[in-house]
């Protein structure tokens, strides 16, 4: 069952997050398991629920972080819609193709975010570039890591349930 | 007829996209004040279209307005021009009683050592001819009598020449009958002021060699019996010798005759009898 699934999911994304944050410095600098977790979730799901996932993560973050309520709500909305978008079109069979998904996901959702930080505020703080770059090859490895592992534990049950069966047999 | 999921999709993108940078917008203040950016993005969206509305509705409303407000003008420009022509006879009124108050502020200021004034009397009528010059006064509270000198806060007018109640007839000083005991303030010479039936006024019997200049102010002797001394009866235009051994010297008035509205009346002196009837001649 999904659901479930997806609740697990979304709960230990938030752990990580700030078990992250409370222990090492700069951990959302560099790595951000909403973005990661968002991408997992439109990989799978319609478009539709793909943007209300962003949505829904991206106003969590949001009431973790300070500063403006909804850019990063509106951010990973346009993020799920990106990532559906191009499942829809493009098979994902190959982990470089996956890898260059998170990057162009992670660089898009960190351009909104500059971008509404530049519209909205007077004085907006944006990271240097170099950050910026850090932190998009380093989401999307976690990332990529995370989808592997998520493919090899679909794997692993898929045979322990075959397994199953054929005892029952 | 379902819509296409493509398009489906895209339309939800729109509206979730678009509600939550409304949201982020309302929160957001402008730079430097403390208006939302929302704000100002409506009414920059908005004011535009409002304008353009108001400056549409507003020409079709102003075309029966102005013809409206023609009419309107037209009869509020008579009303004004009615206030205004009562306002200036209000005005003209208002300046009367003004010269009114001063010219009254200047009698009750008037003073003269020998000169106790008995009380002021208005002017009725007043009488420019050729052969006679006089004025009409009224004093129902005074008791006029006969020879009281009349006098105004500018100078001598003249002298009680007729009286019949409330009412006396008095005698100016430029008509051709008067004659006033005078005398040059500066030099103290003495002569006699003459009216001659007209608006000027002449100094007789002063010698040739007596010092006077145009401008020296001539006053009552007061050796008439009529006249108190010391009242200003003008002011010497010009001197000329005569052919005899008198000056010819022309004196202005120095009351205004044609502006009288009130004159004050001085209290007779007469002179005690014994005085009067030669009482120099007898022996002591």
């Amino acid at each position: 069952m999904k659901n479930p699934r997806v609740v697990i999911a979304f709960f230990l994304a938030i752990l990580v997050h700030l078990l992250g944050v409370r222990l090492i410095p700069h951990f959302t600098d560099l790595i951000k398991p909403m973005v990661i977790l968002v991408v997992w979730f439109a990989l799978s799901n319609r478009m539709i629920a793909s943007m209300f996932a962003g949505m829904v993560v991206g106003w969590t973050l949001d009431a973790l972080s300070p500063g403006l309520f909804g850019i990063h709500g509106l951010a990973f909305t346009l993020m799920g819609y990106f990532v559906a978008s191009f499942r829809r079109r493009f098979l994902l069979m190959q982990y470089r193709n996956l890898l260059l998904l998170l990057l162009i996901s992670v660089a898009l959702q960190e351009l909104v975010v500059v971008v509404l930080r530049f519209l909205l505020l007077e004085n907006p703080p944006i990271p240097s570039v170099g950050w910026i770059v850090a932190e998009i090859f380093a989401t999307s490895g976690v990332g990529l890591l995370v989808l592997y592992g998520e493919h090899r534990l679909n794997q692993s049950l898929y045979r322990m349930k075959r397994r199953r069966e054929s005892r029952l047999r | 007829m379902r819509m296409d999921p493509r398009r489906r999709d895209r339309t939800v993108l729109i509206l979730l996209a678009l509600g939550q940078f409304i949201l982020l917008s309302s929160q957001a203040p402008s730079p430097g004040d403390a208006d939302t950016f929302l704000g100002k993005v409506t009414l920059l969206a908005t004011a535009p279209l409002a304008r353009l509305i108001d400056n549409t509705a507003g020409a079709f409303t102003s075309l029966g307005e102005a013809k409206r407000s023609r009419a309107s003008l037209r009869r509020e420009n008579e009303l004004i021009k009615e206030k205004l022509e009562r306002l200036m006879l209000e005005v003209v009124r208002l300046q009367g009683a003004e010269e009114k108050a001063d010219q009254l502020g200047r009698l009750l200021n008037y003073r003269n050592q020998w000169i106790d004034p008995l009380g002021v009397a208005d002017v009725v009528l007043r009488k420019d001819s050729f052969t006679e010059r006089s004025l009409l006064i009224y004093g129902p509270t005074l008791d006029l009598e006969l020879n009281q000198a009349v006098f105004s806060h500018e100078g001598l007018v003249g002298r009680v020449a007729r009286v019949s109640g409330p009412y006396a007839l008095v005698q100016v000083i430029t008509d051709q009958y008067s004659a006033v005991s005078a005398m040059i303030a500066r030099t103290r010479q003495q002569g006699v002021a003459r009216g001659k039936g007209t608006s000027d006024l002449e100094m007789a019997w002063v010698l040739r060699r007596a010092d006077v200049k145009p401008g020296d102010r001539v006053l009552t002797a007061g050796i008439d019996e009529v006249y108190p001394k010391g009242l200003l009866i003008g002011v010497v235009e010009s001197v000329e010798a005569g052919d005899d051994l008198f000056l010819e010297i022309e004196v202005t008035p120095a009351a205004e005759f044609n502006r009288l509205d009130r004159v004050l009346i001085a209290k007779s002196r007469p002179l005690p009898q014994e005085l009067n009837t030669g009482a120099v001649r007898e022996k002591p």
